[in-house]
């Protein structure tokens, strides 16, 4: 009778590759939820900045609207004045200009127009004016 | 046989100690990226509130009185508090800049330190 002997190789190797798996996963998850929170925060960011723009705008239209009060003789550079009505400009960003549009009439200020507006748009309003009769 | 079951065990180890070591810093990628998203969010709601104070400010031409009972907040010698759950927007007394204009800080405080602040204008009305 021939005895026959059973070699069974030890166990290496399986919990290796279940690490690495579990690892790899690990990482990936975290780089994942990351790199997403990181591109929130920069839209965010863009969000905010965009707000702290349009007030700092709006702040420097007050300056000149109240400068128009006190005398409106004594015009800014950048306002011009048509048949009582003033009206200026206050860029926003590259892309967006607050105009501002008041009316005197004896000591009565009235507010026209107080609006955001992109560069474009404006740019076809004044082409329009300019050639469409 | 001794050796068999040695090696196995030894394998186990340090796949335990790495798993241990990627764990400890991956747990604190993912601390900082809810860290990230926690204050962000604060932000963006105290950014939305700060908007609200200062529309009702200009619109109330620098009117705290009524500005603070809008806004739910409380009338104190630094100016109007306005508390929510993670922040509080202070808005701090007016300063005269000119016969005609007044301006107002409001600040975001968040765990103790300033996260957002604005300047808001408003025109003065004569009696």
């Amino acid at each position: 009778m021939k005895k026959t002997s059973s070699f069974r190789p030890p166990v290496i190797g399986a919990t290796s590759l279940l690490i690495i798996f579990a690892v790899l996963c690990l990482t990936m998850f975290t780089l994942l939820a990351l790199s997403t929170a990181k591109a929130d925060a920069r839209l965010s960011d863009a969000s905010i900045q965009a707000v702290s723009d349009y007030y700092e705008a709006d702040r420097q239209a007050e300056i000149i609207f109240a400068k128009l009060r006190e005398n409106p003789q004594d015009m800014p550079t950048n306002v011009y004045c048509v048949d009582d009505v003033y009206s200026y400009n206050v860029p926003i960003s590259d892309t967006q200009r607050l105009i501002v549009e008041l009316e005197k009439n004896e000591d009565i200020w009235t507010v026209l127009r107080w609006q955001a507006v992109s560069v474009s748009e404006l740019e076809t309003n004044i082409i329009g004016t300019t050639f469409n009769p | 046989m001794k050796n068999k079951t040695f090696l196995p065990m030894i394998e186990q180890m340090i796949m335990i100690l790495i798993f241990a070591l990627a764990a400890a810093f991956c747990l604190q990628g993912f601390a900082a990226a809810s860290r990230i998203s926690k204050r962000q969010a604060v932000l963006t709601e105290a950014v939305g509130t700060v908007q609200n104070t200062a529309e009702i400010l200009k619109s109330s031409h620098g009117d705290f009185e009524l500005a603070s009972e809008l806004l739910n907040g409380s009338l104190t010698a630094e100016g109007i508090q306005i508390p929510a759950d993670d922040y509080v927007v202070i808005v701090h007394t007016a300063a005269k800049e000119h016969d005609f204009l007044s301006s107002a800080k409001i600040e975001v405080m968040y765990d103790a330190e300033t996260l957002y602040e604005l300047t808001v204008s408003w025109q003065e009305v004569l009696p």
